[in-house]
């Protein structure tokens, strides 16, 4: 990423809160009518809009900051914070004559749980005829930004406004109030997480792909580009064709991944991705074209160093940080301060080197068949990877050793993935590549333990594997083998019912020798998930209703993956469910998400592109 | 006959069977599904409690977990009502037991319409059909207590998949002292030289009391106990078409596909002769007592003598 120019970039005006936050952090949230004796407390400026726009600030925007506090001890302490930041024009956030100042009430237990009351105070009366006067000298094609901390119909009323004056709108839609249907047109950039997003679109959207579908709803309503932010995972863009800013030359995946950081302040994160991404634009529009995934990867990096430091709003980034937290290579911040024991570079450049070399056999072996289930087989890659490479105890000399660890591959049409990884694994011999689905191979359609070695069950017939693998882990109590089986299933298999009769047989026997996966990709052959059975969410509370322990992870991310079976051996008692979050497709940018690659034939050109983009393999990490 | 104490349903003999073995084999483990007292895997529950696993109202789960169990190692005997074990759970029998050929006994009671006043919801007319047809999988309805203990024996030491089906009920004892039962070996119970009847489970000592009254007539009546269906003795079969010329099947079954089906496809192909098959024709059961449905479908000495007229007629007509 080039360096920020920061040259004379557009003013970016801010409308929004300004709120004073006093936290306190506790052991543990109080229940009604409780009192708890909490720890350290803070008392400082908050509020999304003030946030915001000290982020901008602070990065190098000029910002123009309409916010409406009180005529008290707390208002004249805000309006001091904020005059102290240069480039911060605060002429106009004026004191209310008989509203305090907006408040806000924070508790903070061990786990970063938080509960949060705010009353809005000076916040409700920033009224319509204000917003007016506010936008009448606003430079033309400038950057409006706006959250949902300020009456809904002020919001409307500028967002209105906001296209008379040529005005890019980015509209934050934290909190998740109910807001008028018809501006939803006027808002060029929706920035939300995916709660949010399930309110305000009425969609499910707990996975990548449901997020999407939801998000195309809110383009079907008028919005140009939905960005879902996901935390330290990344923020998924979805918008219009024609939408601003434009996409540029970095096409792609919609998916724009994240920086891991050691988390010391979530408070100001979503704010300090708004403002950097804002203040990208911002610069660009001032120099040529403004870019979507650029604007996003700044946004992203701005939040990561805010995310590292503590201190609220004194956590916000410079234009200097955010320089240097790139140049120093994104992933080394984490691995410098992770918390787990993180994997050695070489060891996670050898897996990365293994999930591609996994990848490549799965797009020759799928060519060669002419038919096979090229999506769930590739989004299940890192998981077989994280298993065969890191977790698993094998001899592929002697795959019959009785004390081996187990794995049945119950979404059986991942079979490629499954037969990849043995030949990777030493298990089967390369050649056997091209026999895939062929007469007389021992690489059927679906997995058969009595034909292929390395193959623990014959699968294919979803639902049927989690009892098997209970089965198997129950065996080893018995034969007090001491092994630990894995089972990997799909998502829509947990549609079928013997799902749930395996789920409780493995809590009621306390099978922590078995630990299972949902391969969470979100789309089945008929759809979208949430569009066939949309019950299915949410998937890891059905698990955790069940009695499992449950796991989280990005089941592309080998090093969360590998923590994830190391956490699974390390819990009594319960079995251990990872639910995946996973795209299908991976690794193969045209095929991301495209549900018509569950089962179909390569063409020669669709390998060729495919085998190209796995050529280095750099990018898996 | 009459000197003979009551026979023990087939199910208590199952239960004690597996006690038995139980010691003797450490490999096998019990699985049933919320059926434990019906189907008697409880004696082996009580004596061997960790080696049982009660899978709740869950018969997929149940015979797919036996598939793990049996993968690693073990043999595991999976017990519940023949409706259930085979209706319910069929496709995990098909592609989780047998397509893997693995070493599962299922073992399931409460077959046919001697299950009585349950109706017809809770009667497996139909189970030989279905598990007949799948592959690797051997199929045997022992008649007698005597027979039981030895199929459950033979079960658990040979290795593959097995279905055995056993009546709610008893019968009496119908193979001699010495009996020895061979895996797919019919067995000749009378010898007769006019036509065969051809029966399993406690369809058996009905054709023995048909052939009786047959006798009586002058008719002399071979008496075959087909135990296994799957293999299937076709030479037996064969022989006794050839020998006879005439054949009745005698089964608490659909007449199609089971041991009726299994009897007209074989001879199909080796000794084309008339078959008459007794059993529900096509019909499902209903609630009543045991003896009255037997009495309401045809299947009692009446019966199967009626059945055998119709043979003999075929015969002739030839």
């Amino acid at each position: 990423m080039p360096e920020c120019p920061c040259q004379r970039p557009l003013p970016v005006l801010v409308v929004g809160s300004c709120n004073f936050d006093l936290t306190i952090q506790s052991e543990r949230l109080p229940g009604p009518s409780e009192t708890v004796l909490g720890g350290d407390y803070r008392a400082a400026p908050g509020g999304k809009g003030a946030n915001q726009a000290l982020g901008l600030a602070r990065l190098g925007s000029e910002v123009r900051f309409l916010a409406r506090v009180g005529q008290d001890h707390y208002g004249e302490l805000i309006l001091a914070h904020l005059r102290a930041q240069a480039g911060l024009d605060v002429s106009q956030v004026e004191q209310d004559a008989e509203a305090p100042t907006g408040l806000a009430l924070i508790t903070l237990d061990s786990a970063g749980t938080r509960t949060i009351v705010v009353a809005p105070g000076a916040n409700a009366s920033l009224s319509e005829a204000r917003v007016e006067r506010f936008l009448k000298d606003a430079p033309s094609g400038a950057i409006l930004v706006t959250g949902l901390e300020i009456p809904v119909p002020t919001i409307c009323h500028l967002m209105r406004l906001a296209k008379r004056y040529n005005l890019h709108t980015v509209l934050h839609a934290s909190p998740a109030v109910e807001i008028p249907r018809d501006i939803l047109r006027l808002v060029d950039v929706l920035v939300l997480n995916q709660s949010e997003l399930h309110v305000i679109s009425g969609r499910s959207a707990q996975h990548l792909e449901t997020a999407a579908g939801a998000a195309e709803r809110l383009l079907a309503e008028g919005v140009g580009t939905v960005l879902v932010t996901m935390g330290t995972r990344g923020v998924l863009c979805i918008r219009q064709a024609e939408a601003w800013p434009p996409l540029g030359a970095t096409t792609g995946s919609r998916f724009i991944p994240g920086y891991k950081v050691r988390v010391k302040d979530g408070n100001v994160a979503s704010s300090a991705f708004i403002a950097g991404f804002v203040h990208r634009l911002a610069c660009s529009a001032a120099r040529a074209g403004a870019e979507l995934g650029e604007a996003v990867r700044y946004g992203l990096a701005a939040m990561a160093v805010s995310l590292g430091r503590p201190g609220g709003q004194a956590s916000l980034a410079s234009c200097e940080d955010v320089a240097a937290f790139l140049a120093q290579g994104a992933g080394a911040a984490e691995r410098a301060e992770g918390e787990e024991p993180q994997l050695a570079d070489d060891k996670l450049v050898e897996l990365g080197r293994h999930a591609t070399s996994v990848r490549r056999r799965i797009i020759r072996m799928l060519y060669t068949a002419r038919s096979g289930h090229p999506g769930g087989s590739l989004s299940v890659v890192e998981v077989l990877t994280a298993l065969y490479f890191h977790t698993m105890v094998y001899n592929p000399r002697q795959p019959d050793w009785p004390n081996r660890d187990r794995l049945v591959l119950s979404k059986g049409h991942a079979a490629p993935a499954l037969y990849a990884t043995l030949i990777e694994a030493g298990f089967l011999d390369p050649a056997l590549e091209g026999t895939l689905r062929k007469l007389g191979s021992p690489l059927q359609g679906h997995p058969d333990r009595k034909k292929c070695p390395g193959v623990e069950m014959s699968t294919g017939s979803l639902g049927q594997g989690l009892s098997v693998a209970n089965g198997m882990a129950l065996a080893a109590r018995h034969t007090h083998g001491g092994y630990r089986v894995y089972c990997i299933m799909g998502d829509g298999e947990v549609q079928e019912g013997q799902i749930w009769e395996a789920a409780m047989t493995a809590a009621h026997n306390e099978l922590d020798n078995l630990c299972a996966v949902v391969d969470y990709n979100a789309l089945q052959i008929d759809g979208n998930i949430s569009q066939i059975k949309s019950p299915i969410e949410p998937l890891a509370d059905k698990w955790k209703a069940f009695g499992w322990n449950v796991i989280n992870v990005y089941g592309h991310d080998l090093v969360d993956l590998c923590a994830a079976f190391d956490r699974a051996r390390q819990t009594a008692r319960k079995p251990t469910m990872i639910v995946a979050h996973t795209i299908k497709g991976h690794g193969v940018s045209f095929m991301e998400g495209v549900i018509e690659y569950h089962g179909s034939t390569l063409s020669e050109d669709e390998v060729r592109r495919a085998l190209s983009e796995l050529e280095g393999g750099a990018h898996e990490l | 006959m009459s000197s003979k104490p009551k026979p023990k349903p087939l199910r208590v003999v199952y239960g004690e069977t597996l006690v038995r073995l139980g010691t003797e084999l450490p490999e096998i483990v019990v699985l049933d599904a919320d059926l434990s007292k019906s189907t008697r895997t409880a004696a082996f529950a009580k004596v061997f409690p960790g080696r049982f696993h009660d899978m709740g109202i869950a018969e997929q789960d149940m015979l797919a977990t036996a598939a793990g169990l049996a993968a690693s190692g073990l043999v595991p005997f999976a017990s519940t009502f023949a409706i259930f074990g085979t209706g319910r759970a069929w496709e995990q029998l098909r592609n989780s037991v047998c397509y893997p050929s693995l070493s599962v006994k299922l073992v399931a009671t409460h077959g046919g319409i001697t299950v009585g006043e349950d109706g017809g919801s809770h009667q497996a007319v139909e189970d030989l059909a279905v598990t007949r047809v799948i592959p690797n999988l051997r199929v045997i309805v022992p008649a007698d207590g005597r027979e039981t203990a030895q199929v459950i024996e033979l079960a658990a030491r040979t290795p593959g998949p097995f279905y055995v089906r056993l009546p709610r009920g008893e019968g009496p004892e119908v193979h001699p002292e010495d009996y020895r039962f061979e895996l797919g070996k019919a067995c000749e119970l009378r010898a007769g030289g006019d036509l065969t009847i051809a029966a399993c489970g406690l369809m058996v000592a009905v054709a023995l009391a048909g052939a009786e009254k047959l006798a009586a007539e002058g008719i002399s009546a071979r008496v075959l106990s087909v135990s296994t269906l799957k293999p299937f003795d076709e030479e037996a079969l064969a022989r006794a078409a050839r020998e006879t010329g005439a054949l009745v099947t005698v089964e608490e079954h659909s007449v199609i596909g089971g041991l009726g089906g299994a009897v007209c496809e074989a001879l199909a192909q080796s000794v084309p002769a008339p078959v008459v098959r007794l059993g529900l024709q096509d019909v499902f059961g209903q609630s009543g007592t045991a003896e009255a449905l037997l009495a309401h479908y045809g299947l009692t000495a009446d019966g199967v003598v009626a059945g055998a007229r119709r043979a003999l007629e075929l015969k002739r007509s030839r």
